[in-house]
């Protein structure tokens, strides 16, 4: 079977650092995409398996929840996860709405693996 | 003055986006209608660039709120908005259409407990992140020109030198409200800001 | 007795003194400390106080806000603002014993100084402030509302006017056509009565649409919807114009027009075309006022950033008793021989609109018998005023 690739997009490079280190340390050989933004993510999976989506609301240009729909049409039965510092009832609606995971920040070891987890259990 | 390079303006966005993010969820439970804050621009100035910088972003006064805090680095914390955007985003919070051409003394407190809730929740990011305490005074509404505000009471030259400049935009109720979250820090303070910060970074890596 | 000798019961008599709502609450938020302002206004005394939740002296608040910010206080060291503008809190408190009057309160919740486990809750009573406003917000209220209906009607006038004004042309343009011909004897050559009749018919309709000109004139000019066109004019350019427009008519009537043109090259911040108009008026007023043989002089000087046009007559003058009234609408003076017939009595009053318009004044000086100079003052620029008073005008003043 092919490598299990996820789709990491945050405008911060550290928010990043932080969350393929802990994919890393739980999936070693799991394939990671990286991106700073909508644009980047689009291009980088193209024409690619992609099996899990983690990606920050808050982006300047597209937003994430835009992004999200986008990779929805491309991918329509991988999970995917937004992540936000701003939990509102109307954003949290809005992705539920087109069938993606609404999860907190600041970025911890738990709420990474409980991630990966729907992945796994899927 | 030694400039902050690229990861550390990284993870303080990030810290101050986690903040903002933090307060509009505060801010949209109060009004009951979203509100989305973030941060697009961070730099460290001295104050006489800050000040510039103020009155390039608008010719009017300004409105805000200001907060001192202390810790393991102190100053003065400031959100700032052109005097007219204050009154434009009071009014949205409070749902009034009223054409009253500057604050009434009730808008003023009402503004005052914004501020207080945005600043405590960028300060309360900056605290979770460095694993330390930082204590807050309680707001007090400033208004004036930004040569007033930013060269304020400190008799003092070296205290209060550097300024963490941050550029807020506000969306609630589909208007777009953009403001500033100055932090004034004493050039002891930010070294020890800068230190927390490459501990921070040197945690998650 | 001074402040370093007092002891504690001074401080505690202080504290019991302060007209504002002070609590302190343990790191469990239970109340240790209930000041006298509270007991007054909760009914409720430090004893039953102490060692409560607030939840429990209050069932029935709404204490949400309020607990968060104690637990940032005492977990954080985070100070808070909470007013009523944004959370209902309906504490029990009352401005008096029977508790018909709440009170309206803005809480300020602290980490108390010097003490990691106790908060401390300041509450203030602002109803008087917050009923006072609501009343300023219904009066401006009130006041926005009367603006918006005279607007309103305002613009319905002006769509009124404009609307009547083509209803009274059309028919009018008419009558002046076909007046006109008959008296051109292209139907047929007239009679001497007839053709003084005809003269006459044809006179006063001119003369009615004359009027209506004006009136939808002076009315598009100070509802603005006519477009003023300003730019830089040069004033020798404006005055030979007037001087030689008016040469013809001052033939008919045997006035004089003369123009001193200024030394200097001068300009002005206007719309040609309106200015001209002022001018005419001023020019033809002051021939009407004036003996045959006599001479109305054009002038212009520079003055301090605005230029003065004055049109000198020696004519009869103006009485003091016209003098207040002189700018109304449709007040005119009767002139000597009755010249003034043919007058609308909006010239002055559209005049000083259009003066107005360009931020420039008019006046005039006038000695019955002797004389008037009718004088128009205009910016040479367009940020200034002549008004004196304008802070502008002294501002670029210093600035040279």
């Amino acid at each position: 079977m092919p490598n299990t690739t996820v789709l990491v997009v945050d405008d911060s490079k550290v928010s990043r650092m932080m969350i393929i280190t802990i994919i890393k340390e739980k999936k070693e050989h799991w394939n990671i995409i990286e991106a700073g933004n909508a644009d980047e993510a689009l291009l980088a999976c193209e024409g690619k398996d992609i099996d899990l989506c983690i990606i920050d609301y808050n982006m300047p240009g597209m937003d994430g929840l835009t992004l999200a729909g986008k990779l929805k049409e491309r991918y329509p039965t991988i999970p995917m996860t937004l992540l936000t510092a701003n939990v509102q009832e109307s954003s949290k609606e809005k992705a539920t709405a087109i069938g993606v995971e609404f999860m907190r920040k600041p970025i911890t070891e738990e709420r990474i693996t409980s991630i990966l987890n729907m992945l796994i259990s899927s | 003055m030694k400039e902050l390079n690229e990861l550390q303006i990284d993870i303080l966005t990030e810290a101050f986006n986690l903040g903002m993010g933090n307060a509009a969820a505060s801010l949209s439970e109060i009004v009951r209608s979203e509100i989305l804050l973030s941060v697009p621009e961070l730099s460290f100035i001295d104050k006489a660039t800050a000040t510039k910088r103020l009155a390039k972003k608008t010719k009017s006064d300004l409105s805000g709120v200001s907060e001192d805090f202390n810790g393991p680095f102190s100053g003065k914390a400031l959100l700032l908005f052109p005097a007219d955007q204050s009154l434009a985003l009071v009014r949205l919070m409070l749902q009034d259409t009223v054409p009253l051409e500057s604050l009434t003394e009730f808008e003023e407190e009402a503004l005052n407990e914004i501020g207080n809730i945005i600043l405590n929740a960028g300060l309360s990011s900056l605290a979770d992140m460095f694993g330390q305490r930082i204590e807050t005074d309680l707001p007090t509404y400033t208004h004036g020109s930004s040569e007033d505000i930013i060269n304020t009471d400190t008799t003092d030259e070296v205290l209060h030198k550097i300024v963490l400049f941050l550029q807020v935009d506000f969306t609630i109720k589909d208007a777009d409200i953009c403001g500033y979250v100055i932090y004034l820090l004493d050039v002891k303070s930010m070294k020890d800001f800068t230190n927390l910060i490459d501990l921070y970074l040197a945690k998650i890596s | 007795m001074t402040c370093n000798n007092f002891n504690t019961e001074i401080y505690e008599s202080m504290i019991a003194q302060i007209a504002h709502g002070i609590v302190l609450l343990d790191s469990n938020m239970q109340i240790q400390y209930w000041n006298r302002w509270m007991e007054q206004k909760s009914g409720i005394t430090q004893k039953d106080a102490t060692g409560k939740l607030l939840k429990e002296v209050y069932p029935n608040a709404n204490l949400l806000r309020i607990d968060k910010a104690i637990t940032d206080a005492l977990e954080k060291g985070h100070s808070s603002s909470l007013s009523q503008s944004f959370s209902n809190f309906n504490l029990n408190l009352s401005s008096n014993a029977k508790k018909t009057l709440t009170i309206i309160p803005q809480i300020y919740v602290s980490p108390l100084k010097g003490s990691d486990e106790l908060c401390l809750l300041q509450i203030t009573d602002v109803t008087a402030a917050v009923t006072k406003e609501c009343m300023l917000k219904s009066i401006a209220n009130e006041a926005q509302q009367g603006r918006q209906a005279a607007e309103n009607l305002s613009q319905l006038k002006s769509s009124f006017v404009a609307t009547v004004s083509h209803e009274l042309r059309t028919p009018l343009t008419s009558m002046i056509g076909s007046l006109g011909l008959i008296k051109g004897n292209v139907a047929g050559d007239l009679n001497n009565a007839q053709a003084k009749l005809i003269d006459v018919a044809h006179k006063n309709s001119e003369l009615l649409l004359n009027l209506i000109n004006s009136i939808l004139d002076l009315e598009k000019i100070e509802s603005g919807t006519i477009e003023f066109d300003f730019r830089d004019i040069s004033i020798t350019n404006l005055l030979e114009q007037a001087a030689s427009g008016i040469a013809g008519y001052g033939e008919q009537v045997n006035i004089n027009f003369k123009l001193k043109s200024p030394d200097e090259d001068l300009y002005v911040y206007g719309d040609y075309e309106k200015l001209m108009q002022v001018l005419n008026n001023l020019l033809s007023n002051a021939a009407k006022f004036s003996q045959p043989g006599q001479s109305v002089t054009i002038f212009a000087q520079a003055r301090n950033h605005y230029v003065r046009i004055g049109i000198e007559d020696q004519g009869q003058g103006i009485p003091d008793s016209f003098k207040a009234t002189i700018y109304d609408k449709f007040t005119q003076l009767d002139s000597r021989d009755n010249r003034n017939t043919s007058g609308t009595g909006l010239g002055l009053a559209i005049a000083k609109l259009i003066t107005d318009k360009h931020n420039g004044k008019i006046d005039f000086h006038s000695v019955v018998g002797k004389g008037t100079t009718f004088y128009i003052d205009i910016p040479t620029s367009s940020e200034l005023d002549v008004d004196n008073s304008n802070p502008q005008l002294n501002k670029h003043q210093f600035a040279g």
